[in-house]
């Protein structure tokens, strides 16, 4: 299991840094903004579904 | 080895599901290379080992009600930890010492409160005793009928 994920990651990592150096800066930022707000999103989702089975 | 290949096959389909891990490896690999996104993806790597282990173990069962809310609410909080860093992280250009060691800190500990990392380890160990479960019944026969 540890292996699946661990070649996905990697290939993950290296399209991404891969990718990273042909994007422009501007490019760059608003991905890192999305991507911020998704996981926060993720972890709002989370935090909901916390309180509410402890409630 | 089917077992082998159940557990790489629901490893690999679990890590490709969209998810904060994922977003952060993406978004840490376009910003800063390979080295940092590597270091999350190790991270959750060696975590849902871990977890498969544990759900091995049976300790799925044992995340019901109260203790899968808390550990929802530390899984929120650590989503919203690592967002504020990639937030304010965003404007400064790479430190490039030791970004594998931090990164691979803050996804283990992302993932690690994760519960949903626990419930899904809790299928592949079914799915892999079931295989393996068939391959020792399958033995059996075959070493029966010789």
């Amino acid at each position: 299991m540890m292996a699946g994920t661990l070649l996905w990651m990697t290939g993950l990592s290296a399209g991404s840094a891969f990718a990273g150096r042909c994007a422009s800066e501007r490019l760059l930022r608003a991905l890192s903004a999305v991507s911020a707000v998704a996981i926060a999103g993720f972890g709002a989702w989370l935090l909901a579904g916390g309180i509410g089975a402890l409630t | 080895m089917t077992a082998l290949a159940t557990g790489f096959g629901l490893g690999f389909g679990i890590a490709a599901g969209f998810g904060p891990i994922n977003a952060f490896c993406l978004a840490l690999g376009l910003r800063h290379g390979f080295p940092p996104a590597w270091g999350v993806g190790v991270g959750a790597a060696l975590v849902d080992g871990f977890c498969a282990l544990l759900a091995g173990l049976g300790v799925a069962a044992a995340l019901h009600g109260a203790a899968k809310g808390w550990f929802q609410v530390a899984g929120g909080l650590a989503l919203f930890v690592v967002a504020a860093r990639m937030a304010r992280s965003r404007g400064g250009e790479a430190r490039a010492g030791s970004r594998f060691s931090r990164t691979l800190a803050l996804s283990l500990a992302a993932t690690l409160a994760n519960p949903i990392t626990i419930l899904s380890g809790a299928r592949p160990s079914r799915a892999s005793s079931r295989a393996s479960g068939s391959l020792a019944s399958r033995h059996s026969r075959s070493s029966r009928s010789e």
